[in-house]
């Protein structure tokens, strides 16, 4: 009887782990959606929070991530304030004044931009990331469009490097 | 034009001011000249002013850039007027002067008032006013100081007339009324010996770059205080950009890398001075390499500008980055070190040592597959964490 009852107990003290255990782990929901515009399609990615992770599906990105050669660590931006200028004219030629005090407000923690450059400093693809639901598919359309346009005066320093990551951070009250 | 009034013996000098923005400032900001006053010009202001005698002599101008000084402008056409600015020269080979002619047009206006709150603006033709022609020469980068000055007649780089201030080797207006050092002396501060090949103009540009972050300046303000210094700076193509905490050298292996690598040699730097017993009372690790990364991509997400993200350990994909924008909540916040423990289920519930531990794993660079000491915390960025960089 008293092995019975230590039995007993243990099975549930085990069990009350297991259950405790389970119900403590987080539960992430991944949403991906495909949504086309102008003839483009973009991917949607949605991890556990509202903030998405938006891709061009044209592959471009993930095939000169694959070209990419060797991760040099000797880059730097030649000319910081005029890339603070051609990032500025960007946004200004996406977003109205209006909308960007209007996204300044709601959006003040901003996005990623991450672009992928040859070592000439041409962006050759964009996808971006931590995007609220409040920027529409038009305006990230319209964006890409603007950062395939740019030129990064940039400094590689490594001969086998062929393309790199760079990324912007956008801070809608940075333009105001 | 401009009247300034000397509060105490109430004499008065005169002069005439023009703003000519840049084109893209122009247009991005709807440029309105008269919104900058003297010495206070309108937020971020790119383009150039010049200044004029009353009886229209050019005098001085300066270039702007995001409201700073950048550059001089002298005056090198025929009728060229003998001033010294005093600013610091260069040898000329050292500089690439490009010549422009400048010509200003008036235009009068007349205001109709109706009443308080009617009133419209009339104005006519454009009419030829004035021209000159200014040089524009920018330091090329190789060259070095040779010598310094003070301005006895016009406007120094603070606007402040016969003010001593002066463009350091950073293109930087120093001295003289704006409380700033010259970039030259906070690389001194920090270096007990410079090699000849070493470009110092690159060095004092490395420096003053880095210090406009707050985790560098407080790092810098550390070593300066502890009077702890480089034993040297040199170059050497041979190798690899690195710093050796045996000797305390510093070694880049070009003066082209200066720029790219000094963030990277200033922290292993401070690493060395601040870990206990320095880097040499450890075994060649992971943990170091890691976190000089971490906070140089600490750094540029807090500051709001572009750039690499150096401790990626897997580029191909997006955890680390979304790792950088949670930790600090999407740069605004410098994380502790218990933050950077924090599993975020949008970066896969990877945290800072799972990212330290594929750092130290990624085959695409070899040289940083060491051990990882696994009770060795993050000091430095502690370090920075409790210096009020938030």
């Amino acid at each position: 009887m008293k092995t019975k009852t230590i039995i007993s107990i243990c099975f549930l003290l085990i069990n009350f782990a297991l259950c405790n255990s389970i119900s403590s782990q987080a539960k992430v929901q991944k949403i991906t959606k495909i949504k086309s515009i102008q003839g483009a399609t973009y991917v949607l990615e949605q991890a556990g929070d509202e903030r998405a992770y938006i891709k061009n599906n044209n592959g471009v990105y993930e095939q000169l991530m694959k070209e990419r050669g060797e991760d040099c660590e000797h880059i730097y931006n030649r000319d910081e304030s005029a890339l603070a200028l051609s990032e500025k004219e960007i946004i200004k030629s996406v977003f109205s004044d209006t909308r960007i005090k209007q996204l300044s407000v709601s959006n003040t923690n901003g996005f990623a931009v991450i672009c992928i450059c040859n070592t000439a400093g041409e962006v050759k693809a964009v996808n971006f990331l931590n995007v609220q639901p409040i920027i529409t598919l038009q305006e990230i359309k319209k964006l890409e469009d603007a950062f395939l346009k740019l030129k990064i005066n940039i400094y590689v320093g490594c001969s086998k490097t062929k393309f790199i990551k760079y990324n912007f951070f956008i801070k809608f009250n940075k333009y105001l | 034009m401009v009247v300034l009034t000397n509060k105490k013996d109430k004499s008065t000098v005169g002069f005439l001011m023009t703003l000519v923005p840049d084109k893209a400032y122009y247009e991005s900001t709807h440029f309105d000249a008269l919104r900058s006053n003297y010495k206070q010009w309108q937020k971020g202001y790119s383009g150039y002013v010049f200044y004029h005698t009353l009886d229209g002599k050019f005098n001085n101008g300066w270039k702007f850039a995001n409201g700073k000084v950048i550059k001089k402008v002298t005056q090198t056409s025929n009728d060229d007027i003998d001033i010294d600015m005093g600013a610091k020269k260069k040898a000329a080979s050292n500089f690439i002067c490009t010549t422009e002619t400048w010509i200003v047009w008036y235009q009068t206006c007349t205001t109709v008032i109706y009443s308080s709150e009617s009133f419209y603006i009339d104005c006519g033709e454009y009419y030829y006013g004035y021209s000159f022609t200014t040089t524009n020469c920018v330091d090329d980068g190789t060259g070095e100081n040779t010598g310094g000055g003070s301005s006895s007649y016009g406007f120094d780089c603070a606007g402040v007339q016969g003010g001593t201030a002066y463009l350091d080797s950073c293109q930087v207006c120093v001295g003289g009324t704006t409380g700033k050092t010259d970039c030259a002396e906070t690389v001194d501060a920090i270096t007990t010996n410079i090699s000849a090949d070493v470009s110092k103009v690159a060095l004092d540009k490395a420096f003053y770059a880095l210090l406009q972050k707050c985790g560098y300046e407080k790092m810098y303000d550390y070593l300066v205080g502890a009077n702890d210094k480089f034993s040297s700076i040199s170059i050497n193509p041979t190798k690899n950009s690195g710093y050796n905490y045996s000797t305390g050298a510093l070694n880049f292996q070009s003066n082209s890398n200066i720029y790219s690598d000094m963030p990277e040699e200033f922290i292993h730097f401070f690493q060395d001075h601040y870990y206990s017993g320095g880097m040499a009372n450890y075994i060649h690790n992971a943990n170091f390499e890691f976190e000089a990364k971490l906070i140089q991509d600490l750094q540029l997400v807090l500051s709001g500008t572009s750039g690499m993200y150096y401790g990626d350990p897997n580029p191909d994909s997006i955890d680390y980055t979304r790792w950088l924008y949670a930790v600090t909540n999407n740069g605004t916040h410098l994380p502790s070190y218990q933050e950077l423990l924090i599993q975020y289920p949008v970066c896969n519930n990877l945290s800072y040592w799972d990212f330290l531990n594929a750092f130290s794993t990624n085959p695409s660079k070899p040289s940083y597959n060491l051990p990882v000491i696994s009770n060795l915390t993050p000091q430095a960025i502690l370090f920075i964490n409790n210096h009020s960089c938030n």
